[in-house]
Parts: structure tokens; sequence; C-alpha cells
């Protein structure tokens, strides 16, 4: 009876054991992976709503630079109300609806971006300027690539 | 028990006297071993969901600190356009500081990689645009 409970005891002081080792390397590497889907996730939407910003600045400076063509040209001043309607839709999280709403909308963005390009009779390529500026800030990060001194 | 008491130690049993001393030893042999097994089982297995939630997190805050960046840009260059030379000369600095590899460096982050205020960066952009704009 004695030599039987000592086994059991035993048995279960390595378990305890083993499930204590095991608990702690889940945690560790649980949070290791945690990490690591958050330095990507602000990695990806760092360049991704660079251009939502970019598009927000130019429907807050227009009017200012261009208050009397604003006031008078009525298709400029229906581009800019189309643009606050598409930009206002994007949300800033990772659902599937949002970034559903995100790619549709990104791609009505740019359009409406050569509109305005026309309209303000900009000179180069707005569209091709935000991306040049979007490349220039976030580059084409992979997720296996880390800085020292970066995630 | 006092040391160097023979009369506690029967002729009979050749492991009395060493019990105290060996089973501790054997444990912690054993404590190690079964706990190193674990951590090691442990590691493979970390729980499901974890990058995709940590994905998650990050990107609404990448979100909002991308979308303030490019509004600095922005706002920065079309004055610029407009003639402020000053937001020009501010564009070019501008870009240099809200590059990704400088916007997400971990200066900026605590161990979660979470913001503890504002983002250094992008709150002194802010308020130089602010200035310029003026």
């Amino acid at each position: 009876m004695s030599a039987e409970f000592d086994f059991d005891q035993i048995l279960n002081l390595e378990e305890g054991f083993y499930q204590q080792g095991f608990d702690e390397g889940q945690s560790e590497s649980t949070k290791k992976q945690y990490i690591e889907g958050k330095e990507f996730g602000y990695q990806t939407a760092y360049q991704r709503f660079i251009i939502i910003g970019y598009v927000k600045g130019l429907l807050k400076t227009i009017p200012q630079t261009h208050a009397s063509l604003c006031s008078s040209n009525k298709a400029l001043s229906l581009t800019l109300l189309q643009l606050t309607k598409l930009v206002g839709e994007v949300r800033p999280d990772n659902s599937d609806v949002s970034v559903a709403i995100f790619e549709t909308n990104i791609v009505k963005i740019r359009n409406k971006c050569r509109v305005l390009n026309g309209l303000l009779k900009h000179q180069g390529d707005l569209v091709k300027e935000i991306d040049a500026l979007v490349g220039e800030i976030s580059g084409q990060i992979k997720t296996s690539e880390s800085a020292d001194n970066m995630w | 028990m006092q040391g160097g008491d023979e009369s506690d130690f029967s002729d009979d049993d050749v492991w009395a006297g060493d019990e105290a001393k060996v089973v501790p030893a054997q444990v912690d042999t054993k404590e190690q071993k079964h706990a190193k097994q674990g951590y090691v089982d442990g590691l493979a297995n970390a729980k499901e969901g974890s990058l995709q939630t940590g994905f998650d997190n990050g990107y609404g805050q990448g979100a909002a600190l991308g979308e303030k960046a490019g509004e600095i840009l922005s706002t920065l260059r079309q004055l610029s356009l407009a003639g402020n030379t000053k937001a020009g000369e501010l564009f070019e600095t501008a870009k240099a500081e809200l590059n990704i590899q400088n916007v997400l460096s971990v200066a900026y982050f605590d161990d979660n990689l979470d913001l503890e205020a504002q983002h250094k960066v992008i709150q002194k952009w802010e308020e130089a645009v602010d200035k310029v704009s003026q």
C-alpha cells in the first residue's frame, strides 16, 4: 500500500514539474508570437494609412490654398465631398468588413485624386507623387526583415 | 539530527543516514528534467491565435500613426506648393523623420509595443504644422 502511494506521489510530482515547465514555455512563445504579430500589424497599417492621412491633409488644405476655385468650381467641390465620404468610410481596424471597405475605397480614392489633379491643374501626377511618398516613407518591409533598432 | 552519532544507523540498512541528502538531489534532477521537457513542449505550443491577436492590436495603432504622418506630410506639401517656403523646408525634414523605421523605433514603445503617451515624433510634427499653417 505504502509503495503504491509513493509511486503515485512521484508521478504526480513529475507531472507537476512538466506542467509548470509547459505553462512557462507556452506563455513565453505565446507572448513572442503576439509581439511578432503586433509588429507586423503596426508596419502594415502604417504603410496602408499614410495615403488616407495624405488625402485628409488635401481635404483640409485645398479649401484654404484654392479658396476661390473651391467656391467657383462645382466639380471641384463635388470631388472634395466625394473624397471626404470615401476616406470617412475607412476604418482603422483589421476586421474583414473594414479591410474590404479599405480595398474598395482606396481604388476610388486614387481615381478621385486623378480627377482632383486635373481640376487643380496640379503640375505633375498627384497619384504618382503620393505613391512615391508612401514608398519613400514606409518602403516595402518584409515580415522577416528586422533592423536592429526596429521591430 | 546531530552528526557523528553512529547509534542512529543500523548496520543492516546500507542506505541509512544517506536518505536525507540523496532524496532532495534526486527531486531537483527530476524537477529540472521534467520542467525542461515541459518548457520545450510549451514553446512549441503557443496558444492559437496569439499572432493574429497581436496583428489586430498593432494594426489599429499603426493605422492611427500612419494616418497622422500622411496628414502632416500632405499639409506641408500643399502649403509648400501654395508658396510657403518654410513649409517646403519642413516637408523635406518631415519625410526623413516620419520614415517608418524612425516612427516605429522601439524607443517610443513599451515592452508590449504600446505607446506610453502620444508619439513624440508625430506630436512634434503636428505642432510644427500648426505653427507653419498660421
